[in-house]
């Protein structure tokens, strides 16, 4: 029985409504405003020190807002206290209680709430069952691996059946590898279980794998927010483009449906807003060929290419810029060829 | 045993670091048996002996000393001496009870401070360490004495007769011992409270707990190891305390270390002391096994 336990909720959203956080004379947040749509996977990305954090913790009630309310399906979490809220976190270091085998770990929550031994039971063998945690249910947490600790927070925290599930960067302390099974199995089971998750990581391919939704935070605001692909493909700001995946940023004045780049001019598909400013192109953009191409072609040389297996990437001199492309035919240094630079694949930043 | 073996670096046999190792034991397992072995030897036999008239020991193996520790005396049977023991018992096991309860929240409060005045307040507990037990003890005769402002006050709310101090008495054991043993309890908690895993505290909120249920669940397991030891530390000497009894509880407040304080001084009756001594070392160890018992569950942490 690997059924959701209550039917996923739809439409009702979680709401973040101007909430600043000051901690002294340092603002953490500085008036962020944020809709969640409910069953959706939605990340908060950022460095370390973007306020990330912060938020996820006062959406959880361990951290009160200077400004700003939180509110759920119309209802107003912010006067409410942790143990109050419909809402259950992953913590990063897990914080799982050491004296507690897994299955009481997993049934805290339910105990906490005084729900009768039947129905605790049984949510507990669904969390164990659902995490694959059958074999470890009456082991400590020091016997398990960092692994399975992950899961059994998982668990604990799912078996509440939260409205909202908050996960504070619960993969931080898993190697590459598992992390990427794991980024995987949260996904599905999101989609499963129809529950709204909020991830805050800083590791963007990791909020690319799992998202329906990033909100790419910086310096305590957001910067942008958008799909995966929304903010990968059309980043809005050049710490967006640099902070996503990498980014070859061209500084250049404005032309009518063009920029006049240092190494010549090139054609946009709309006229930049200001008078000097930045282009982005991503370096799986920008195509090489033997031939001319018929719009935004550079002559370049290959200053230096370094094969990766999957990929080659190289740096092309003398417009600086670096490409991504399939690994043959294997590029050499001192080359010469043509670039293309195609529009659709020109960003116009806003600053 | 010519097998080499690599030893953090040293090469060398298995023979020779098994007796390199004896050597090292060797002050240590000398100390022990100068100072323990042979004085607990000695006092077990000591117990079976009898006093003579002029209170020396007379080598006469008899069970007469456990007799009158279980209360069977010259006029018959007693419950002096059990009910003395008890009350050490149960002394010491109040004072450690109320140096917990008072320890947690003082733990508590220092361990919150900023780490400059941190420092401060911990001398403040570790301050009366500087002072003389038998000391401060008359000390606390000096504060409980019928002019002073404590006595004063039970006077005139009618606890105390008129004139009368608050010693000697039962509450002035008590004040002495809790005092006495309070920093024990309060040092190793709070090494226990610095280090506390907050995030732990926080989960059981995250988990709908209420704050009985976060205490007993998130704070109180990772307190134990300090808990143990301040436990430890007050219990065992707590059952033995003279000092404080015997300044503060006068002649009708005796407790088992006082008995046994008059027999090898007052009374001159070395025997029944061994037998009284080890009377006590056996109740504290019924006490230690009980509690290890209790706490077997929680002691994985």
């Amino acid at each position: 029985m690997t059924a959701a336990i209550r039917p996923p909720a739809t439409g009702e959203s979680l709401s973040i409504q101007n909430v600043v956080k000051k901690f002294g004379d340092f603002t953490a947040l500085g008036g962020v405003s944020l809709e969640v749509p409910a069953g959706q996977f939605f990340t908060l990305l950022g460095p370390s020190g973007c306020g990330k954090t912060t938020l996820l913790r006062i959406i959880a009630g361990l951290e009160l807002p200077t400004e700003g309310r939180v509110v759920l399906r119309g209802q107003d979490l912010t006067p409410l206290p942790a143990n109050r809220r419909p809402v259950n976190t992953v913590f990063q270091s897990y914080a799982l209680f050491p004296h507690l085998t897994v299955r009481e770990n997993i049934a805290f929550g339910l105990k906490s709430r005084r729900m009768d031994k039947a129905e605790v039971e049984r949510r507990v063998r669904y969390g164990l069952e659902m995490l694959q945690l059958e074999r470890f249910a009456e082991r400590l947490p020091h016997q398990l691996s960092g692994g399975q600790r992950q899961r059994v927070a998982l668990a604990r925290a799912l078996v509440n059946e939260p409205q909202v599930l908050l996960l504070d960067e619960p993969m931080s302390a898993l190697d590459a590898k598992l992390r990427a099974e794991v980024q995987v199995q949260l996904r599905r089971l999101q989609q499963q279980l129809g529950l709204t998750f909020i991830l805050v990581t800083h590791d963007q391919d990791e909020a690319m794998a799992v998202s329906d939704r990033i909100a790419l935070m910086r310096m305590g605001h957001l910067e942008q927010v958008g799909t995966p692909d929304e903010v990968y493909e059309r980043p809005r700001t050049r710490y967006a483009a640099e902070f996503l995946g990498a980014a070859n940023l061209i500084r250049g004045k404005r032309l009518p449906m063009g920029l006049e780049a240092p190494f010549g001019k090139l054609a946009l598909g709309q006229t930049p807003p200001w008078d000097e400013g930045y282009v982005a192109i991503r370096p799986e953009r920008v195509r090489l060929s033997e031939v001319e191409p018929r719009q935004n072609g550079l002559r370049v040389r290959v200053r230096e290419a370094v094969y990766r297996g999957a990929y080659q990437e190289a740096w092309l001199e003398p417009c600086d810029i670096r490409v991504r492309t399939a690994p043959h035919p294997t590029l050499q240094a001192g080359q010469e060829l043509w670039a293309e630079l195609p529009i659709d694949a020109l960003v116009v930043l806003d600053e | 045993m010519n097998r080499l073996l690599v030893w953090f670096g040293e090469l060398t046999t298995p023979a020779r670091l098994y007796r390199r190792g004896l050597w090292f034991l060797l002050p240590a397992a000398i100390w022990i048996l100068g100072l323990l072995v042979i004085p607990g030897l000695s006092l077990v036999a000591l117990s079976f002996a009898e006093r003579g008239p002029y209170g020396e020991v007379v080598w006469n193996f008899s069970l007469e000393n456990y007799r009158r520790l279980l209360g069977y005396g010259l006029f018959g049977w007693s419950p002096d001496t059990i009910l003395i023991l008890l009350r050490s018992l149960w002394v010491a096991f109040v004072t450690t009870l109320i140096c917990i309860v008072l320890a947690y929240p003082l733990a508590f409060f220092i361990a919150s401070r900023p780490p400059r005045t941190r420092y401060l307040w911990l001398a403040l507990v570790i301050i009366p360490f500087w002072t003389n037990l038998v000391i401060r003890t008359y000390a606390w005769q000096m504060l409980l004495a019928p002019d002073f402002p404590f006595a004063r006050l039970a006077q005139a709310l009618g606890l105390l007769a008129p004139d009368s101090g608050l010693y000697p008495s039962p509450l002035a054991v008590y004040i002495g011992m809790i005092t006495a043993f309070l920093p024990f309890v309060v040092l190793p908690l709070f090494s226990s409270v610095e280090r506390l895993d907050w995030s732990l505290v926080e989960a059981a909120q995250d988990l709908y707990a209420s704050r009985i249920r976060t205490f007993f669940q998130a704070i109180w397991p990772q307190t134990l190891p300090g808990l143990t030891v301040g436990i430890i530390l007050t219990f065992i000497p707590a059952m033995g305390m003279f000092v404080i009894p015997d300044l503060l509880g006068g002649a009708k407040y005796l407790l088992v270390g006082n008995l046994i304080q008059q027999q090898f001084y007052a009374s001159r009756d070395w025997p029944y002391g061994a037998a009284v001594s080890l009377g006590l070392m056996v109740l504290t160890l019924i006490g230690l096994a009980i509690y290890r018992r209790r706490g077997k569950d929680v002691d994985l942490v």
